[in-house]
């Protein structure tokens, strides 16, 4: 029963000024989510992370060099949503009542075109089998069913959180899910606090407020993809990454 | 007259069957179906289903000592995360600590005793009987020579089983109690080594520290427990100068410590002493301390014989430091300064995990500093707290004290006993191995896992592993007051394995040694109930979320009941009785001559040509020391590189151009131990002439292979004082 009667826009505001890259968001997921841990074979290229936390730096050199560390999450685009569009098998959906865009895996034939299309390389194939160790499966979440070798998948916010948030409101007699009773599970354990989430359209909330402090900001907004997940830094080299999208942006439009 | 079928209408027949299928969802249907038909095979893995029920206990991994809730589904845990709330945990986990449930399935877990045949680089296990392997080990102990010895090195200080381990040493004829050398702890210890007489337990007021001059300590990254340096984090961007913490990081690396510090002093390898001299030169000659209160209690601040602190530190003017340590002469006196007028200050020493431990000379040098800052036993600096009590028969048993591995003649050790998980990863084994009687040495590990130290063990008599039996959670080390907790299982143990304290009473019972108390259970009742009669501090509830005087449990049973439902009991504040008297120099005959000597760093003079450059092992002490990691940590340290697998190795992107080496590409990294190979990455972060190796761990190796590992500590060249943080190397490409 969907007990939210008007829609939501679920996204996140990412602090890279408070993340310490201590990676909790990521191994947080991954237990949430029954992601498998790495086949022996598996590389950066190759292993699954929904969330990845990735270290970036100023590009100097020592001992002036400084590095930030960025998590990056599907970023849930709200306009022309690429991997939605290049899908032959309807496997990703945007959910127009929350914003979130959502993979089906017993849809995806794995042809892997919205991994070609993302342009934020946030999804990941599952080129093995899953497999944990003999007697770790009775640890996995019984929320999430485990993936097939052969399918994409990626962070959905934690759906399942927002299915247990919804049962328990509705068992309360509630519409509307209150702000803090659906976080992902990388938001939970977050120890520095620096992802904030909730729901966009409600502009008191307060990851609305932070989307729209004058420290936000979006990664490669030229493409007009309207991400979810916001970016806060007061470091300019940070910045730079999603200035510098903005800037060819206006660079191109000026060479027509 | 029947039709007869041609060719023509088979064609039709196709044809209209080809146009047909189209518009029917058959075709569809089956692309989908067989989507899904291709996901459900037998052996991808199906979850438990049932009710979910939520459990509390305490992570048992490391020191820290975080409180846990778990959701089970019946006694099966399936999640933990941290308790909001939490006096000591603030609500926090670590990574490591989210996967806490994963270790009880770990691919190296060993689930009876083993013993363990050596051969070349290859080991052979066999398992045995807990009986057999205990009566060859005491049979080992009984046949010791005269000069020979027994050991224990202790993973975990302050247990109940400690005090049972040094009780049984006591009782045979040489026993010797080790600790690993955490580093953590390293200047409280050098502290209460300086004093004249005994201080007690030491923690850190961090709280209320205004400015925190890091030696090298991962202060902000795995040092103490991680709720705690969390909110120590959002002091850093206090608004309010007067309140705010500045940390001031003084270390080679770029650590997640340095790139979140106030400021960070990239210091050349191994000349932390000659820094922390030139520190309190300037706050001496400036005279920016309580010069009365240092000549009172310090004994060899000012002598005749110019042999005194005051002559040390007169050698370290800021320009000398500025040659050995390659800091500039404004950023010392600068820095110096802000210590000493934006105080309460603190100098932390310890070190990186994996790096060892900083070495004597320095952590001398940064006790005097301390001691200058006068930051002992006040508000915001190194405050004293109590002891946790303890049950009267076992304190009252005799118990050797603690010693150190550098203190220990080589090839003394006739039996070895390893409690606990000790990895491998930061203490190497070469260290051990000298140590040992060559051939006749017995080695037993009570490690969970066949994995790291263990696997050089003759005897592997496994521990239940994390969450399969009730620890006890001593005070977290740098805590500013006493705790106690319980980590309650929420697994059962495999039937092979056996908890230390059994272990250890069945050994001492062979060997004819009397021990204190009953078995584990009793023994942690009787601390329980020894720290209820107290009658001091008060207890946090997880359930109800509230902390009550402990008084209000009511009887020691139901104080027990509380702390094994997860319950941790907080000692009141304890303040310092007086200031002790201290020595400044160490050692009254060479304390002076060696902190002299400390000022050409660790590697001397320059660098040897055919070892050109410094290679210093790092590693993030909660993954480096405590034993095993869940395989799911491969999503940061394979599948993402957020962490550095072991042999990564780290160079400025100059120098390896110069050697000749490709980013990304293999090398071999040579030292006088050996050689040893090594996956090189570029990094601007990286000081020139300097490679930091990490030393692990590897999640997804399953460490049950014959083969025994490579470790880059094991070519690290350790100092008389058994640090092996800078070794000069060379690196070849291959």
């Amino acid at each position: 029963m969907d007990t939210k009667p008007g829609k939501s826009r679920y996204g996140m505001v990412i602090d890279i000024d408070r993340c310490n890259g201590c990676g909790a968001c990521m191994v947080a997921c991954a237990v949430e989510n029954n992601v498998p841990p790495a086949e022996t074979r598996a590389t950066e290229r190759t292993g699954i992370t929904w969330l990845r936390v990735f270290k970036v730096d100023n590009g100097e050199s020592f001992p002036e060099n400084r590095a930030a560390f960025v998590p990056m999450p599907c970023q849930h685009c709200e306009h022309e949503t690429p991997c939605v569009m290049v899908c032959p098998q309807n496997a990703i959906e945007l959910d127009k009542q929350t914003g979130i865009v959502t993979q089906v895996p017993v849809r995806c034939l794995g042809c892997r075109y919205c991994m070609a299309a993302c342009p934020y390389h946030v999804r990941y194939f599952n080129w093995w089998d899953p497999k944990w160790p003999q007697g770790m499966e009775k640890a996995l979440n019984p929320e999430v069913a485990p993936r097939m070798r052969g399918v994409v998948e990626k962070c959905n916010f934690c759906h399942g959180r927002l299915q247990a948030a919804r049962a328990k409101a509705a068992a309360a007699g509630e519409r509307e899910l209150k702000e803090g009773t659906y976080v992902p599970a990388c938001v939970e354990v977050c120890p520095t606090s620096a992802i904030t989430f909730g729901d966009l359209a409600d502009e008191n909330s307060e990851v609305a407020k932070l989307a729209r402090d004058e420290n936000s900001f979006r990664f490669l907004t030229r493409l007009e993809t309207e991400p979810k997940v916001y970016y806060r830094s007061k470091q300019p080299f940070v910045r730079k990454f999603g200035e510098s999208a903005l800037e060819r942006m206006k660079k191109e439009a000026a060479n027509g | 007259m029947a039709k007869i079928i041609e060719r023509r209408d088979l064609m039709k027949l196709a044809g209209g069957a080809a146009v047909g299928i189209v518009f029917t969802p058959a075709p569809w249907k089956f692309l989908d179906d067989s989507s899904i038909w291709t996901q459900n095979w037998p052996w991808i893995p199906k979850p438990l289903r049932g009710e979910l029920i939520t459990r509390f206990s305490v992570c048992a991994m490391c020191p820290a000592g975080c409180a846990l809730r778990a959701q089970c589904i019946g006694k099966q845990p399936i999640s933990l995360f941290g308790v909001p709330g939490h006096p000591l945990s603030q609500g926090t986990l670590c990574p490591l600590g989210f996967t806490g449930h994963h270790l009880a399935y770990h691919p190296s877990r060993a689930t009876e005793p083993l013993r363990i045949e050596h051969s070349n680089d290859s080991i052979n296990v066999i398992p045995i009987s807990r009986d057999l392997a205990v009566a060859e080990i005491a049979q080992a102990i009984q046949s010791k020579g005269a000069d020979e010895c027994i050991a224990v090195i202790d993973s975990r200080p302050g247990r109940t089983v400690s005090l049972l381990y040094r009780q049984f040493l006591a009782g045979l004829a040489k026993g010797v109690y080790l600790c690993e050398p955490t580093g953590t702890c390293a200047t409280f210890d050098t502290l209460q080594a300086l004093s004249e007489k005994p201080i007690g337990p030491l923690g850190l007021d961090l709280e209320n520290t205004r400015t925190l001059l890091s030696f090298g300590a991962p202060i902000l990254d795995g040092w103490g427990t991680p709720g705690r340096i969390q909110s120590l984090r959002r002091n850093q961007s206090q608004p309010d100068a007067g309140k705010r913490l500045q940390v001031i990081q003084i270390e080679t690396r770029q650590s997640r410590t340095a790139l979140f510090a106030d400021q960070w002093l990239p210091i050349k390898p191994g000349t932390e002493a000659a820094l922390a001299l030139g520190l309190a030169n300037v706050i001496v000659r400036e005279k920016l301390f309580d010069e009365a209160a240092i000549r009172r209690n310090a004994v060899d601040f000012d002598r005749s014989d110019s042999r005194s602190y005051l002559d040390l530190v007169g050698q370290f003017q800021p320009e000398r430091v500025t040659e050995v340590t390659g800091i500039s002469q404004d950023k010392i006196v600068s820095v110096a300064r802000e210590a000493a007028r934006h105080g309460p200050s603190i100098a932390l020493g310890g070190g990186d995990p994996a790096g060892g431990p900083l070495g004597e000379a320095e952590e001398i040098a940064i006790a005097g500093l301390n001691l200058l800052l006068g930051n002992l036993g006040k508000s915001g600096g190194i405050v004293g707290r109590s002891e946790v009590p303890v049950a009267a028969e076992m304190r009252s048993a005799a118990a050797v004290s603690p010693s150190e591995l550098a203190k220990i003649p080589d090839h003394s050790i006739r039996v070895l006993l390893m409690d606990a998980a000790e990895s491998g990863n930061a203490l190497p084994w070469t260290l051990i191995e000298k140590k040992l009687v060559s051939e006749r040495a017995v080695v037993a590990s009570l490690s969970p896992y066949l994995a790291g130290n263990a696997r050089q063990a003759h005897f592997l008599i496994p521990a239940p592993a994390h969450l399969e039996s009730l620890q006890e959670i001593p005070t977290p080390d740098g805590a500013v007051r006493s705790s106690f907790s319980l980590s309650a299982p929420l697994l059962a143990p495999p039937e092979g394995a056996t908890d230390p304290i059994d272990f250890i009473r069945s050994l001492a019972t062979a060997v004819g040694v009397p021990l204190a108390g009953g078995s584990a259970m009793d023994l942690l009742k009787g601390r329980a109930s020894a720290i209820y009669e107290n009658g001091r501090g008060e207890i946090f509830v997880f359930a109800e979320n509230k902390i009550s005087d402990i008084k209000e449990a009511g009887s020691a049973e139901r104080f027990w009941d509380m702390l094994k439902a997860g319950g941790c009991w907080i000692d009141a504040k304890h303040e310092m009785e007086s200031a002790p008297r201290f020595s400044l120099l160490g050692e009254p005959s060479q304390g002076f001559e060696k902190l002299s000597a400390s000022a050409q760093g660790r590697l001397q003079a320059s660098l040897p040509k055919e070892y050109p450059l410094v290679l210093m092992p790092f590693g993030w002490r909660f993954a480096v020391g405590n034993g095993q990691v869940s395989p799911v940590m491969s999503k940061l340290y394979q599948e993402s590189g957020l962490r550095d697998m072991a042999n990564q190795a780290f160079i400025n992107p100059k120098t390896g151009s110069a050697l000749g080496l490709v980013d990304g590409g293999q090398a071999v990294v040579a030292t006088r131990q050996g050689s040893m190979p090594v996956k090189i990455q570029f990094d601007s972060g990286v000081m020139p002439g300097v490679f930091h190796v990490a030393v692990g761990p590897a999640p997804n190796k399953n460490e049950m292979a014959k083969k025994i590992d490579e470790n880059i500590l094991e070519i690290c060249q350790a100092g008389n004082d058994l640090a092996w943080r800078v070794t000069p190397a060379q690196v070849r490409k291959v």
